[in-house]
């Protein structure tokens, strides 16, 4: 670890810092409805920012992935009291087959129609979810489920499970950061901004878009195991258009062009959606309005604002600097 | 395109096998059903077809807007509902139902320029930027009706001319229903005439299949989209008192209109009015078929229906190449 | 080819040289940093409150619980009207008539009246999160709500995470809330789901004549306890239910589930809430000429249906702990207050303002006799709530050992009064317990309500 990594990694290590002192200087519901709140919210949503950000398909289907992996788990550990590192296995798998499965059928459209035809996997899953009685439980869905312990530390402490979702949150963020590095990554990215040519070229297109895809469900999975954990049960009200919506405010708040978008745009969500409602009784317009007003100043989101807004500063006190500079150069001449 | 990154795979024939396989099971299952009990079935496509006719209502102007300006109005189910309780308001206030049905479409045409004109037409030509507005659209207008109406579910009633039943295979069967389906096949008609035998149904058309061409040609395009928007609206102001004397409003039904609009204007392939006609008809006769036949799961039925259809042909049954 | 361009800023990050990206990486630090800094002191601005003294004059927090948003909202609203009537009587002030305006001046047993409200969608991952709000951050001593029966579930859960706060229900009705794993210091002073059907059954039987029923209703639990208790009493008097429909939740338009509705029956039960209960008459008619009868759930013809429904409804039946032409004092009462307090609102109090208005008055009344001691884990509190004998407006309430509501039940059925539809009371059941009078262990052995539910 020289200096140079560390000044490199400054940004990452201070923000990683913070997140890791905040659950001591705060009060404890601080800790779970914003922390793990925000965390698994923003791992959901890193995975759409990926899939848009990478792949160049936006997915409404996420809220579907993860109510698969919340659903697995709920009856894998209530309904049959399998052990709940088995039972994770078991969700992220199913989550990982689903997505395989629906991102099969999805590859082969775009844009919009692949933004539309994910829309209507995750209003299935919603009506699924309530029909299907005998699985899923129906509209009240499945209560109880609680988090595990690991080697005598329980996930039942709210810290710990903070803990767990802080170190799942930065493996995904990794985990994905490294992935677009990768060949598969870089073709990935030709295949959104040309997939004709990358057809062209020898890439098999779809089957790099269906791989995306199945990433995209894996960390989408891996966020709706913490959220079943956080809401200790989970029911079609959890998977259900709202939450579709919600997801995608997030991604677009953040920023869709970033992975670190995700996380920027599930703390400002989650502190929006607690404190609103303080002073204002409409809080879903209040949503929408930003929404709106993101989008249509900064395609970057919040992430985009801040650069931009950087940016602009910047070359503001260059140029103070330099007029400053071409006067002491005419006093002195 | 599709045909360009479809490279890789030897195997196209699969999905079109496996639909033939559900097609038969389908058929047979639905046939058997039909001979037990010939009256419910043909009730039953009744009931589909003038349900399908409604969402005709409501997808048509969706369409419209899609294939001229290539802008996914998700807005569109917002759009209806909000049309519908003014409806409600204006039949309250008037007792006229044709009163409401004018009002709304009018007040929600005004509503839909003023979105173009503010919000979209910055961004024009950014197609899922463009989508996504639109959603931010869709959660304020939804909001809205919350705060004016408090969140209450509203029928607006039937016309009176038409609170009644007709007599129809030896059964009554309510008039508004066929009513319903009546005004479906005027509008489209009435579509396929402003499309197909006027002045500005041909630009419009020559704008669905290249608008860089017409724009290049002379034609002021900023006045067809606010016009092509202007009318999108009108139709969903109008389908909203249409809706909502059939069934009822509540807060939430913006979502399920959109849903529908969405699924019938991508069987159809999008911006194409026959595709709509033909696949309001499916899925209106493929939700009421389901109800009787497996009410239990009725609901996801659309859907599977979409996957199939999306899976044979990703832009539709009738969509182009943008 | 469409392509999704809008996502990137094309050339922008491209083009910067090595040095500029990292001089501009500095600005983002630094400004990252003093964001996360304000985060974290605004986090211990607000998350430091929620601290408890005891004291004489020390505020009582309430909290208050119901839906605003999603397909209950018009049913959270009457909630948060009766809720707020329970502290006029206790000499709150209405500092307006929308939901979130405040109640000034409430007192009980020498302590001020903290009123705080939440909302939520009807769902209980919001509701949960919405309670989270009121407990730990408002640190509200007592907690009203919620709505439905699915967030009942939810919060019971919360309750017994959280021993130092008492809470009491809204009008929640799912029968597991408080038969199944009760939590100790959750309150239920409304009667659940099956409790809204007692004596349906036998009246219709009885006093209508009829013998074969079917029933139609909404797919999801508390249209099950609601058809299958009305289905135990009825199979009880002699009756026989023949076919059971369930409408998935979503359906709109019920033209072919009326397409299956048998022909040989006396009567139709029908269980379906708010807008679909006039989707499905307005259809019903249409189709069949309405010659079978309705038969009604609690929720289905409610005062705040009705208006919708017109005089096609009068004379038909229903069962509820509640309806709006009550003729005991204490309803008279109730109505008048309702009425002049919240002159836009119905034509007389519906369910949810009952449901809010009884456990709000329990929630004070229990203060009042513990004489606002709070101390502990509020032992002396729900000791009182748990012996309180509370005189409602439909008649006296008192609670089980699972702290579950025994308490009169009515018989309705739909009548025109001075221009308006109201339920008019044709038969009362007093102390109707959570086992319809089985006994715990009879009416646990029956399976519990579900879609298949038999007779005995």
């Amino acid at each position: 670890m020289s200096v140079g990594w560390v000044r490199r990694h400054g940004v990452a290590i201070v923000i990683l810092g913070l997140a890791v002192v905040f659950p001591f200087v705060v009060s404890e519901f601080w800790v779970v409805q914003i922390g793990i709140s925000s965390l698994w919210l923003a791992i959901v949503a890193m995975s759409l920012t990926f899939l848009a950000s990478y792949g160049g398909m936006i997915s409404l289907a996420q809220t579907a992935l993860y109510g698969v992996a919340g659903y697995a788990m709920a009856i894998l550990t209530v309904e049959n009291g399998v052990n709940p590192w088995l039972a994770i296995l078991v969700a992220l798998l199913l989550t990982v087959a689903v997505g395989a499965v629906l991102g099969t059928v999805a590859a082969r459209t775009y844009g919009i129609y692949f933004l539309m035809i994910t829309l209507a996997y995750g209003v299935f899953a919603y009506y699924f979810a309530n029909q299907a009685r005998q699985i899923t439980g129906g509209h009240g869905g499945i209560n109880g489920v609680l988090a595990p312990s690991i080697g005598g530390i329980s996930l039942l402490d709210r810290t710990n499970l903070y803990f767990a979702a802080l170190l799942a949150a930065v493996l995904c963020y990794l985990g994905l950061r490294y992935l677009v590095r990768t060949p598969f990554g870089i073709a990935l990215q030709g295949v959104r901004d040309d997939p004709l040519r990358m057809s062209a070229l020898g890439f098999n297109v779809p089957l790099y878009r269906i791989l995306a895809f199945v990433a995209g469900a894996f960390v989408a999975g891996v966020g709706g195991v913490f959220a079943v954990w956080y809401n200790v049960r989970i029911s079609p009200g959890s998977i259900d258009l709202t939450r579709t919506v919600d997801v995608l405010v997030v991604s677009v708040i953040g920023g869709l062009y970033r992975l670190e978008g995700a996380f920027v745009g599930a703390v400002a969500f989650t502190l929006l959606s607690n404190y609103a409602n303080e002073f204002t009784d409409r809080y879903n317009m209040l949503i929408g309005v930003i929404f709106l007003v993101v989008l249509l100043l900064s395609p970057g989101g919040l992430l985009g604002m801040w650069e931009q807004f950087v940016r602009r500063f910047r070359t503001f006190v260059t140029r103070l600097k330099t007029r400053d500079g071409g006067r002491e150069a005419r006093e002195k001449g | 395109m599709a045909r360009g990154v479809r490279s890789g795979f030897g195997w196209q024939l699969v999905p079109w096998l496996g639909a033939l396989a559900v097609a038969v099971f389908v058929v047979q299952f639905v046939g058997r059903k039909a001979v037990a009990d010939p009256g419910q079935f043909l009730i039953t496509g009744l009931n589909g077809l003038t349900l399908g006719g409604l969402y005709f209502l409501v997808a048509s102007g969706f369409t419209l807007i899609f294939g001229v300006m290539r802008v996914v109005n998700l807005a569109h189910g917002g759009f209806y509902l909000l049309g519908g309780y003014l409806g409600w308001s204006i039949f309250r206030e008037t007792g006229s139902w044709a009163l409401a049905a004018v009002g709304a479409a009018v007040a929600i045409c005004a509503i839909g320029v003023t979105v173009q004109q503010l919000v979209l037409r910055r961004i024009q030509g950014q197609d899922m930027r463009e989508a996504l507005v639109t959603i931010g659209v869709s959660i304020i207008i939804a909001d809205l009706i919350i705060a004016f109406w408090g969140g209450a579910f509203v029928d607006i009633g039937r016309p009176v001319a038409l609170d009644g039943t007709v007599r129809m295979l030896g059964e009554a069967y309510p008039a508004y229903r066929l009513f319903v389906l009546l005004v479906a096949i005027a509008v489209g008609l009435g579509l396929w005439l402003l499309l197909h035998r006027t002045r500005a149904g041909m630009i419009v058309r020559a704008a669905v299949d290249d608008r860089h061409m017409v724009s290049a040609l002379g034609v002021n395009v900023e006045l067809l989209y606010v016009g092509v928007f202007a009318l999108g609206a009108l139709l969903a102001g109008f389908s909203g008192v249409m809706g909502g004397s059939l069934l009822s409003l509540s807060p939430g039904e913006d979502g399920r209109y959109l849903l529908v609009s969405l699924v019938v204007v991508i069987l159809g392939g999008m911006g194409s009015l026959g595709g709509a006609v033909l696949s309001a008809a499916a899925v209106g006769l493929v939700e009421q078929y389901a109800a009787v036949y497996d009410p239990t799961y009725s609901v996801l039925y659309t859907f599977v229906l979409m996957v199939i259809v999306l899976a044979l042909r990703p832009r539709g049954l009738f969509g182009r190449e943008a | 080819m469409q392509k999704v361009s809008w996502e990137r800023e094309p050339g922008k990050e491209e083009t910067l040289t090595q040095s500029e990206t990292h001089r501009r990486h500095g600005w983002v630090r630094t400004g990252a940093i003093l964001a996360l800094a304000a985060v974290a002191a605004f986090a211990v601005a607000c998350g430091g409150g929620g601290g408890q003294e005891g004291g004489g004059e020390e505020p009582v927090k309430i909290g208050l619980l119901a839906t605003l948003d999603g397909p209950f909202a018009a049913f959270g609203e009457e909630a948060y009207r009766g809720a707020k009537l329970a502290l006029l009587e206790h000499g709150g002030k209405l500092e307006g008539t929308a939901p979130r305006d405040g109640v000034s001046g409430a007192e009980v047993a020498g302590r001020p009246i903290e009123l705080s409200y939440e909302s939520s969608d009807g769902t209980p991952d919001v509701a949960l999160e919405a309670m989270r709000r009121l407990v730990e951050q408002e640190g509200v001593d007592i907690a009203v709500g919620p709505l439905s029966g699915d967030e009942g579930l939810a919060i019971k859960d919360y309750a017994k995470t959280q021993p130092d706060v008492t809470f009491l229900n809204g009008t929640s009705a799912a029968v597991q809330t408080t038969l199944e794993d009760p939590a100790p210091n959750f309150f239920r002073f409304t009667t659940d789901g099956a409790q809204w059907m007692a004596g349906l059954g036998p009246y219709v039987y009885e006093e209508l004549g009829y013998r074969r029923v079917a029933t139609l209703a909404e797919d999801y639990s508390y249209p099950y306890s609601q058809v299958g208790a009305f289905q135990l009493q009825f199979c009880d008097a002699g009756g026989e239910v023949t076919e059971k429909i369930w409408v998935p939740l979503g359906t709109k338009d019920y033209a072919s589930f009326i397409q299956q509705i048998p022909e040989d029956i006396d009567a139709l039960y029908v269980a379906l809430g708010g807008s679909d209960t006039v989707n499905f008459v307005k259809q019903y008619d249409e189709f069949t000429g309405g010659e079978v009868p309705i038969i009604a759930g609690s929720s289905t013809i409610d005062q705040s249906t009705l208006q919708q429904l017109g005089d096609r409804m009068v004379g038909v039946p229903s069962a509820a702990p509640v309806g709006g032409a009550l003729d005991t004092e204490g309803w008279k009462e109730f109505a008048d207050a309702y009425t002049e307090n919240f002159p836009d609102a119905l034509p007389a109090p519906s369910l949810f303002a009952w449901g809010y208005y009884v456990n709000m008055k329990a929630a004070l009344q229990g203060l009042a006799e513990a004489e606002g001691d709070l101390s502990g884990s509020h032992e002396t509190y729900n000791e009182a709530l748990s012996n309180l004998t509370l005189e409602s407006p439909t008649g006296p309430i008192k609670l089980d050992e699972n702290r579950q509501a025994i308490a009169p039940n009515y018989v309705f059925e739909v009548a025109k009064r001075d221009g308006t539809l109201v339920n008019e009371p044709v038969k009362k059941i007093d102390e109707v317990d959570q086992t319809l009078g089985l006994g715990v262990e009879e009416y646990r052995s029956l399976a519990p309500y579900e879609r298949d539910f038999t007779c005995r």
